[in-house]
Order: structure tokens, then C-alpha cells, then sequence
């Protein structure tokens, strides 16, 4: 343990702010990123320091989402206020623009004590001396209950820990469950039934039985049957990019083959409507759409429900995402943001989410799976999440694949829509992963 | 007699050449133009701190390598070697802005041309038409941006799909086919743009006096030649106007790009860089890559370009008033 030693938690006040888009043209980008890079260091590699010795009255916290999220955020606020004294004030800020503006706060040195925003954000702004590693203060909560599958997004190469989920989003699978009872089918669990389940809805007159939600031509939607087909994207040791394997190949082959032959729309639908219309019976999209289809379609409860996505010939799983949370490099109250993010993580910290959450309706997936059971979906859907989260995995902690996931992108993408080979699509995605090393 | 000549009437009076101007003593000087320094003094100061030196510090980003957090590192020209030479994206922003900077500008001024010679009159119906063709350019950016997206959604009710299968098409995921990305910014800039174009041109085309349309009428010219040999020549001012700054707007083009095909916090551009147009590059390598001395360097060869593009339609436009003599 560095300088400072163990820190006590302490308390901390949240606010939230919603910030509007604001776009120039060339000129002004480039002036604001040149005012804002004029005044940067390294920043980073500050001793920890404990919240006695900080002293402070508040702390901010910058929340990359909309202003739903900002009432669980306040009440472990609410929490830590009350057993620490130190008020948490918590500022929304939108996901298009959350990541220029945590950068430029980084580069000013002038901005929030803690951030949340992309999962890889954590060591991408990590490495760039911007977040303060978490294991240098006492942080009892976090090690023990992230869940497995998101270590290899969260711990940077190097072992430094900037940063820990605040959330998490992942890929489930929906479906009309009246549409397939009344066709008598069962919900598929594999690729082969999957393939068989489609042929039959389209043979019952539905064109466009299936549909991806979430960035279906994107590389988060191929991710999936990239890992089911037991694909990597770097070996273990980051050193190098796997993504031209056989295993990735043919997961690549079975994801590009659902828009040419199974009639998936490469562009995103309306998940809500389409099942309302009966237009889509299966779709794949984000944990968002259980509240999604809970409260904008109440006419469709009771006909549906979700699963998790069809397992590959080597694993089961999807992707999982959400919020990752940090220290900032540049705060004065280090030890203070670190004791408050290790609250979140405490039973209280969990519990105050779960019942601010559950009070506004809204689907709040922590990051403890244990406590996934403690939401208020019905049954089926916490059984499905808890199976998802079991095999669900994050994307890479290796340098170079922040930068190099839309190159990536748009390999895949020729593949859909100009019919390159998959093999001659994963060659060029690898030179391009290369180069980013 | 103009100001110049009733500030100093003696010189205006007298004959022959102007005298040079006298050099006063600095004191007389200080108070004759001090106050007029004095009030330009805040607008200077502003200009220089939020123009001049951003600029240049641009300029000089522009030759560094710099990640907004570690010092920049002098790489000279590299930057704009590499841009030029060796960047495919950037060739294709280019390549993808060229198309619609042509596209917009002159299907722009065309149709403003057109609904301006329609309703160029002060009859209530005149009035009424081009209030309503003036409306998309009042109208709220990113709201109307994004009514755009609903249009081009791919779901069978979405105006644009449920137009198609009217006339017996099938689906389109509009905005996942690279073909008709560009399209599809050029339509929402005619629709967003015709309308100031046509306020322009009403306005020139009025100025020009009737009796030169009804002594071309008497000499026996049709209205396709007045139209050549009148109204446009004289509408030249107006056109060259609108023609700049159409053009120099659309080599800007960001917020549909940006609105329309943004997914996720580190893609822009649209499927297959589709729609990737130098300004959404030059965000994408600034802010999701964090290359700031490279996009620097975007940001010089983009105001390169729309200078040069102004300097020649200003050389043409030259020409043309010179040749008409």
C-alpha cells in the first residue's frame, strides 16, 4: 500500500446537470482542442491521500447518461453524506459528448472528482494520466465483487485498476413467447435451433423474424458469435491479435450470414414497435429495453419475455458493458472519490440503488450479480439475467483496441454490405489492430 | 459628395493632385484617433485571444504530434504528408464532401432560383409559398435533423419505407446502405437551404428594373432570354454571394453526419465511412483518438481548400463581368 496507508469512508454529495450538444464547425474544434491541449501534463502519479487528510466539504461526479440514472447515483450520495459529512454533487452528462469532455477535463485539469462513462474508458483515460489507479487506497468492496467476466475490460495490462463498473448493460435476447407458443416453438439455446427456429417463423409468413437492436452491423453485435464461436480478439498476454483465427472466422461467417439469408435489417429497428406490430418475433438489444418494453408497451405484457443469446459451437455468452467509474487524476480529494465508489459497491450503497431504482421504475443493473435477484423484474427475466451474466464478457483491456475498434468496425461492415471474404476482412482488420499496438 | 470628401472640404475644392497627408505631432494624433482606438480596443482584444491565438497555436499543433495530455512532440510536416499521401479515410472524407458540396450547392441554387422567379411577387399567394419554403431554414437543427432520422428508419412504418411500399418496394435500411448516404444529406440540404436561396434571389430579382424586361419584350425577346441576357447578369451579385457562402456552409457539413449516423461514442462516418465528411473526421481524429496535432492539420488543408474554392469561384466570377464588358 503507497504513502497515505488504508483510508476510512468517508461521505460524499452528488448533482446533475444535463449539458446540451453543441457542434462547430472546423475552426472552432480545432481552437478548442488546441486551448484546451495547451495546458497539459502527465498527470496521474499523485501519492494517495485519505479522506482526514483531504478534509473536503463536496465532491462532483460527472454521470455519462441521461438524467434517469442520477437518482441511484444520489442516493448512495445520500448515503455517504450521512455517514461521512461529505456531500456528492452529480452532474448528467450525454454519452455523444461524455468523452470529449472527460478528456478536456483531463488535459485542464479543471473538472469532476470522479467520472463514469464507457467500460473502456477506465484505462484509455488511465493510461493517459488521467485517473488515479483505485488499489492505492482500501477499497474492501470492489475486488472481491466485480464479476469475472469484466476483469479483462477493467485491469489495465500493467495491473492498475482506474477504474470499476457502476452499472452494467449486456446483450439479452427478447422474444414474442405468445407468438412462439402459438407456433410451438421453443426458445432456442443454440445456433442450430436458432437457424431452425427462424426457417419455420418465415415459412409462417413472418419476413423479418429476427432483428439485432443494438448496432447490428456495429462490432458490439458480432462480438457475440465472435466469443460463442470461441474467438478472441488478442491473445492473453495482449501481445498479439487474434482476430484472423479460425474460431473468430467462423463466428464471423454466422453473424454476416443472418443479414444475407435470414433477412436481419442491418440497421436498427424499433424494438418496442416491432414486437407491438408483430413484425420481429426474436431481437437481440441492450439490458435498456426490459424498461423499454415494460413501460412504453404495456400492451404487450404478459407476451413476451427474454433469454439469453443462442450459445455457439465453443461457449455461451454476450458481451456486457455499462458505466465504468474513476477517480480523476486532478482531484483534491482523491481518497474521498475512491471511499465513495467503494460505498456503491457496499450492500448499502447496492440496496440504496436498487430502491431509488425500483421507486422510479427504471431497470438498474449493479455491478454485483448477486444482487441481480433484488431488482424488480418479474421471474423469468432475473433468471435470464443472472444466466447472462454468468457468461457474459467485456471487451479487451490491450492497448490499442479503443482506437482500433472502428477499424474493426468497418471490416465487418464490407463484409455485410460489399460482400469482401470474411477471411480478407479479418486480415485487414488485423493490420489495423497491429498498427495500434 | 460622399463623407470622405465633406470631412475635408478644402481638398475637395482644390484642383490637381491631393497632397500627401500631413504627419501631426503624435500628441494630436493620440487625440485624434485615440478614442477610436480606444473604442476598437475591446473587439481587438477579443479577436486576438478567441481568433489570432487559437489559430495560430492550431497552426502550430498542426506540425506536432499531441495527445492533449503529454507535451507535443515537432514532427514538422508530417502530419500533412501523411493526410495527403497516405490517409484512405481522409481521401474518402474528401472525396464524400467534393460530392456533396456539388450536389447541395447547385441543386440548392437552382431550386431557389426557380421557386424565386415562381413567387417573386407581393401577391398574398406569393407570400404565403415563400413563407412556407423559408421555414426548413428557421427551423430548429438537430429537431429537424432527427424528424430526418425518423424518416429514414428501417422499420416498414417509417415515412420513407411506408412511401416505398406504397409504390410496391420492399424495405430499406436507409442508413445502413452506403449508396445513398450522401443523397441523403444532399435532400436535407435542399430542403433546409432553398428556401434562404429563393429570399436572396426575390430580393435581387426585384431590384432589377421592370423596364428593361418590358423593352426586351417590345424588341421581341422570349422570357428565356430575358431570362439569360437580364435577369441573370444582373442577379450575379446575389448568385455569387449565396454560390460562396452555400459553399463554404457545406464544406462544413458536421450535425447531420454526426445525428444521423452515430451509434455509439467512437464511431462516426456511417456505414462504410459513407458519409464520413472532413469535419466528422477531423472530430473523430481530435476528440475519439485523441490525435489533436493531426486533426490540427485537418482543420488547415480543410480552411486550405474552401479558401482556394472561394478564390477561384471570386476568379471566375471576375472573368464572366469582364468578359460581359
Amino acid at each position: 500500500m503507497p504513502a497515505g496507508g488504508p483510508l476510512p469512508l468517508n461521505g460524499v454529495n452528488v448533482t446533475v446537470i444535463s449539458r446540451t450538444k453543441r457542434f462547430g464547425a472546423a475552426a472552432a474544434a480545432a481552437a478548442i482542442a488546441l486551448t484546451a491541449a495547451a495546458c497539459s501534463d502527465g498527470g496521474g502519479g499523485q501519492d494517495a491521500t485519505s479522506m482526514e487528510e483531504e478534509n473536503v466539504d463536496s465532491i462532483t461526479v460527472w454521470h455519462t447518461g441521461d438524467a434517469t440514472q442520477l437518482p441511484m447515483i444520489e442516493a448512495v450520495g445520500k448515503l455517504f453524506e450521512e455517514e461521512h459529512g461529505v456531500k456528492v454533487e452529480v452532474e448528467a452528462i450525454d454519452w455523444a459528448d461524455a468523452h470529449a469532455k472527460i478528456l478536456t477535463a483531463i488535459q485542464s485539469q479543471d473538472g469532476p472528482d470522479i467520472f463514469t462513462g464507457g467500460l473502456s474508458w477506465g484505462i484509455e483515460f488511465g493510461e493517459l494520466g488521467g485517473l488515479v489507479d483505485l488499489r492505492q487506497y482500501e477499497t474492501e468492496n470492489l475486488e472481491s465483487n466485480v464479476i469475472d467476466g469484466l476483469w479483462q475490460s477493467i485491469e489495465s495490462p500493467g495491473g492498475e485498476l482506474y477504474g470499476v463498473p457502476l452499472n452494467m448493460t449486456t446483450y439479452s435476447m427478447y422474444y414474442r413467447s405468445d407468438i412462439l407458443e402459438a407456433e410451438g416453438i421453443a426458445v432456442p439455446a443454440t445456433w442450430e435451433e436458432m437457424d431452425a427456429a427462424i426457417t419455420e417463423l418465415q415459412g409462417a409468413g413472418y419476413a423479418t423474424p429476427f432483428a439485432a437492436t443494438w448496432e447490428p452491423i456495429g462490432w458490439l453485435d458480432w462480438f457475440n458469435y465472435m466469443h460463442q464461436a470461441g474467438g478472441t480478439l488478442y491473445s492473453e498476454d495482449c501481445s498479439e491479435v487474434t482476430i484472423d483465427s479460425p474460431e473468430v472466422a467462423l463466428g464471423t461467417e454466422y453473424w454476416a450470414k443472418r443479414f444475407s439469408e435470414q433477412n436481419v435489417p442491418t440497421d436498427q429497428p424499433d424494438l418496442g414497435a416491432g414486437f407491438s406490430a408483430g413484425e420481429y418475433v426474436f431481437a437481440t438489444g441492450g439490458s435498456w429495453n426490459y424498461d423499454t418494453l415494460t413501460v412504453g408497451f404495456p400492451e404487450l405484457a404478459g407476451k413476451w419475455s427474454s433469454a439469453p443469446l443462442p450459445a455457439g459451437p465453443a461457449n455461451a455468452g454476450s458481451f456486457i458493458g455499462g458505466n465504468v467509474m474513476g477517480v480523476m487524476a486532478q482531484s483534491e480529494a482523491p481518497g474521498t472519490s475512491a471511499a465513495f465508489i467503494d460505498m456503491v459497491y457496499s450492500d448499502a450503497g447496492v440496496d440504496a440503488m436498487l430502491t431509488t431504482a425500483a421507486e422510479n421504475n427504471v431497470l438498474w443493473l449493479p455491478p454485483r450479480t448477486d444482487k441481480v435477484a433484488d431488482t424488480h423484474l418479474d421471474d423469468a427475466n432475473k433468471q435470464a439475467l443472472t444466466t447472462i451474466f454468468e457468461t457474459s464478457v467485456g471487451p479487451p483491456n490491450c492497448t490499442g483496441w479503443e482506437p482500433s475498434s472502428p477499424d474493426v468496425q468497418l471490416a465487418l461492415q464490407s463484409i455485410v454490405l460489399e460482400g469482401v471474404p470474411v477471411e480478407e476482412a479479418l486480415a485487414n482488420a488485423k493490420t489495423a489492430m497491429e498498427a495500434n499496438q | 459628395m460622399t463623407l470622405k470628401q465633406t470631412a475635408d472640404p478644402e481638398r475637395a475644392a482644390a484642383p490637381g493632385p491631393a497632397p500627401a497627408p500631413r504627419r501631426g505631432r503624435p500628441s494630436h494624433r493620440l487625440q485624434r484617433y485615440g478614442p477610436a482606438y480606444a473604442m476598437l480596443l475591446p473587439f481587438a482584444l477579443l479577436f486576438i485571444v478567441f481568433l489570432i491565438f487559437p489559430l495560430g497555436r492550431s497552426f502550430y499543433y498542426s506540425l506536432t504530434d499531441f495527445n492533449g495530455i503529454k507535451a507535443p512532440e515537432f514532427v514538422g510536416f508530417q502530419n500533412f504528408s501523411e493526410l495527403i499521401v497516405n490517409d484512405d479515410r481522409f481521401h474518402k472524407a474528401i472525396w464524400n464532401t467534393v460530392k456533396y458540396v456539388l450536389g447541395s450547392v447547385i441543386l440548392t441554387i437552382a431550386l431557389g432560383l426557380v421557386l424565386a422567379i415562381a413567387f417573386k411577387t407581393t401577391s398574398l399567394r406569393d407570400r404565403v409559398l415563400r413563407t412556407i419554403f423559408f421555414l426548413p431554414s428557421v427551423s430548429a437543427g438537430v429537431g429537424v435533423i432527427l424528424v430526418w432520422r425518423w424518416i429514414f428508419m428501417v422499420d416498414s412504418w417509417g415515412l420513407g419505407n411506408t412511401v416505398v411500399r406504397f409504390f410496391g418496394g420492399e424495405n430499406r435500411a436507409w442508413l445502413a446502405e452506403p449508396g445513398v448516404s450522401i443523397p441523403i444529406l444532399t435532400t436535407m440540404a435542399v430542403w433546409g437551404g432553398a428556401g434562404y436561396a429563393m429570399v436572396l434571389f426575390v430580393a435581387g430579382i426585384n431590384a432589377i428594373p421592370d423596364e428593361l424586361y418590358e423593352q426586351a419584350s417590345i424588341d421581341g425577346a422570349s422570357k428565356a432570354r430575358q431570362f439569360w441576357h437580364i435577369t441573370l447578369p444582373l442577379l450575379r451579385p446575389v448568385l455569387v454571394f449565396v454560390v460562396i457562402t452555400s459553399t463554404i456552409g457545406a464544406f462544413q457539413i458536421f450535425e447531420p453526419v454526426y445525428l444521423l449516423w452515430r451509434r455509439s461514442a467512437s464511431i462516426v462516418g456511417g456505414p462504410l465511412d459513407s458519409a464520413l465528411t472532413i469535419v466528422p473526421y477531423l472530430y473523430d481524429m481530435g476528440f475519439n483518438r485523441f490525435q489533436l496535432g493531426y486533426a490540427s492539420a485537418i482543420a488547415w488543408v480543410l480552411f486550405l481548400i474552401i479558401f482556394l474554392v472561394t478564390l477561384v469561384q471570386l476568379r471566375v466570377t471576375k472573368t464572366f463581368k469582364e468578359f460581359d464588358r
